[in-house]
């Protein structure tokens, strides 16, 4: 395991989940004081646990996005596999504080989140991925008019 | 053939002037041998050796903290240049920046694919990977020959 590597992705993770927690109990907040309820510490300790949870997560993620296997593979791939994992952790937190949401709507929702968040991400990269074939075509050409002056490997000996 | 070398502290460039009788081979490697000393920078070791590099050699430069390094397929090394003066030593020599802290030997990219956001992902001649910033793929676009718009 690459440490640097490591601190990088908690580092980067830190200050998404930070961010993202923030909002979080700001709008959470904002809803309970709009309604006027009380807010239960053991609201802000779930929400605490959850995004801690999703810390984890992001630094795993962080981590895999820059390894040579996710760096050769497309880049959703790494987001649908995630996907799942997010989802579950969020309705983690939202299904022990509600009592309205069951289980089998719970599971329905990730089916229907899973679903389309794969066919979204696919469309996207199909169409981001037309655009860098003309990007390779333009290279191919590119070191075509430039063989002359192209890219020499270096010798292991430095040489 | 005499060699002389004089050291001038008041001039900003090192220059090289060749005397010659009559154009031949000996002086035509010498020119060679000039223009192929140009082509390098200096690039200094692990060990603290300094090696010159061949900028064709180089995949890409990147800035880490207060130090810029040169990757080439075999080694890494730190260079006394800053990037700013890399970009500019490179404007004729197929690199382009691609994100605030690296510079991209165009001729040593394999395949152009994808990234997150409006960001790209480049292949490297060695199988490693570097990322365009969004705000760096027009120029990226512009190198290659393509329109400038990201």
């Amino acid at each position: 395991m690459d440490v640097k590597r490591l601190k990088q992705s908690c580092k980067k993770a830190f200050i998404i989940v930070t961010a993202v927690f923030s909002a979080s109990v700001v709008l959470l907040a904002g809803i309970m004081a709009y309604f006027g309820w009380l807010i239960n510490p053991e609201i802000i300790l779930r929400l605490f646990l959850v995004y801690a949870m999703l810390f984890v997560l992001t630094v795993v993620r962080t981590y895999l996005i820059g390894t040579k296997w996710a760096q050769n593979k497309p880049y959703v791939l790494v987001n649908i596999m995630f996907a799942p994992l997010y989802f579950g952790f969020a309705m983690l937190g939202l299904y022990t504080r509600s009592s309205f949401l069951k289980p089998e709507d719970l599971l329905l929702f990730a089916v229907m989140f899973v679903v389309t968040f794969t066919i979204a991400q696919t469309i996207t990269y199909f169409v981001k991925k037309a655009r860098t074939d003309k990007m390779n075509d333009a290279l191919n050409e590119f070191h075509k008019e430039h063989q002359e002056d192209g890219y020499e490997e270096e010798m292991v000996d430095g040489n | 053939m005499r060699l002389i070398l004089k050291e001038k502290k008041d001039i900003k460039e090192t220059e090289v002037e060749i005397r010659f009788q009559e154009m031949d081979a000996e002086v035509e490697n010498l020119i060679s041998a000039v223009k192929s000393a140009h082509d390098r920078l200096i690039g200094i070791k692990d060990n603290g050796d300094s090696v010159p590099v061949s900028f064709s050699q180089i995949l890409y430069f990147e800035a880490v903290d207060r130090y810029v390094f040169a990757y080439t397929s075999a080694s890494v090394y730190k260079v006394r240049n800053t990037l700013y003066e890399l970009e500019e030593m490179c404007r004729t020599r197929s690199f382009v920046r691609i994100s605030k802290a690296q510079i991209v030997n165009v001729n040593a990219v394999r395949k152009i694919s994808p990234d997150e956001g409006r960001k790209l992902r480049l292949l490297l001649a060695n199988g490693e990977t570097v990322i365009v910033s969004r705000g760096y793929v027009g120029d990226l676009k512009k190198t290659i020959g393509m329109k400038g718009d990201a």
